[in-house]
């Protein structure tokens, strides 16, 4: 993540949602977490992944676990530019493992 | 027209959506791909509700481990093919309506035959690469296709209308690997019934999960919605 400049850089708030495992991954609902201005979802996600057990859960080496769902303003971030993509003032992120079972 | 029978029959459900909604599932054809967890419940309820017609397909046979969740059958029923227990069971809970067995795997050849002419059709399945032909033949013969999925306490479902919502692959564009994931049966059921709701709702004309993936957190007791967005690239949907 770049550091922050003084004066130069402004703070994002996004809005982080956890669901089904998730929440108890991070023992939480929702979060609301101070970004730098030009940050994206690796950033975000290396900055919530703050323990081992979290880090094995979302990444396989530097890439996301493949089937995770983690959505920016509803849009799954596959479809975007992966976690390269690009964060904005006021986003919302979603992030769980989907259900496959029936 | 609805016999006195049916009348009374549904008597409850039409004081909501009147005689000529009932009429409306009577009419109606619904595909239930899988004849296990969920298709126990989604089954149950669209047999009770009085839905005309329902297929269900299933390559399977009954197994000891099934049982937990899998409420359409019995220890008696162990060994047997699932459709065929599955249709035994719903013709005796409701005798007016006409449910048709299929024992095949759902695969790429079979599926636009198997859902063709059909109103709705159920995901009641147990892993993603299915589901995804499934959302695909949705898409190709434009037929709403009513989503669940879970595992352990936690699971998912969202109603799919092609052309106008977002697809399975923009929202899950890469699934879970298939696997014998944690369940259970009460949970499952759960899931179940709100896909059951989900078609009945449909097929009147109430509102639905559009663009909605409904969150179900059984170890919190939490139901939530998550808004989701179609992707205009998506390979499965953009053509529908």
């Amino acid at each position: 993540m770049r550091r922050l400049q003084k004066g130069v850089d402004r703070i994002l708030k996004i809005k982080v949602k956890f669901f089904a495992s998730f929440r108890e991954l991070f023992q939480e609902r929702e979060r609301e977490v101070d970004l730098q201005s030009g940050s994206n979802m690796r950033d975000l996600l290396n900055l919530l992944c703050d323990s081992s057990k979290r880090q094995e859960r979302i990444f396989d080496g530097d890439e996301l676990k493949p089937y995770l769902a983690i959505l920016k303003n509803g849009k799954h971030i596959y479809h975007l530019n992966g976690l390269e993509t690009g964060l904005e003032e006021g986003d919302t992120v979603v992030i769980f493992p989907p259900a496959g079972g029936g | 027209m609805l016999s006195e029978r049916e009348l009374q029959r549904y008597e409850r459900q039409i004081r909501i959506f009147g005689e000529e909604g009932q009429e409306k599932l009577k009419n109606a054809k619904v595909f239930i791909a899988g004849a296990g967890g969920l298709s126990a419940s989604v089954s149950l309820y669209l047999t009770a509700a009085g839905i005309g017609r329902i297929r269900i397909v299933d390559h399977d046979t009954i197994k000891l481990s099934n049982l937990n969740r899998q409420i359409l059958y019995t220890d008696n029923d162990l060994g047997k093919r699932k459709p065929d227990c599955a249709r035994e069971r719903l013709e005796t809970i409701n005798p007016n309506i006409e449910v048709e067995a299929i024992t095949e795997t759902i695969n790429e050849k079979n599926i636009n035959k198997l859902v063709a002419n059909y109103d709705v059709i159920v995901d009641a399945l147990d892993n993603f690469p299915t589901r995804y032909l499934l959302n695909r033949a949705a898409q190709v013969n434009n037929i709403p296709l009513v989503h669940g999925a879970v595992e352990g306490f936690y699971g998912q479902a969202t109603t799919i209308i092609p052309g106008k919502t977002a697809c399975l692959k923009c929202i899950f564009p890469i699934g879970p690997t298939p696997s014998a994931v944690p369940i259970i049966g009460s949970f499952c059921g759960i899931i179940g019934c709100i896909q059951a709701t989900e078609v009945i709702k449909y097929i009147n004309g109430i509102g639905i999960l559009e663009n909605k993936l409904l969150m179900l957190d059984g170890l919190n007791s939490t139901i939530e919605e998550i808004e989701v967005e179609k992707n205009p690239m998506c390979e499965d949907c953009r053509k529908a």
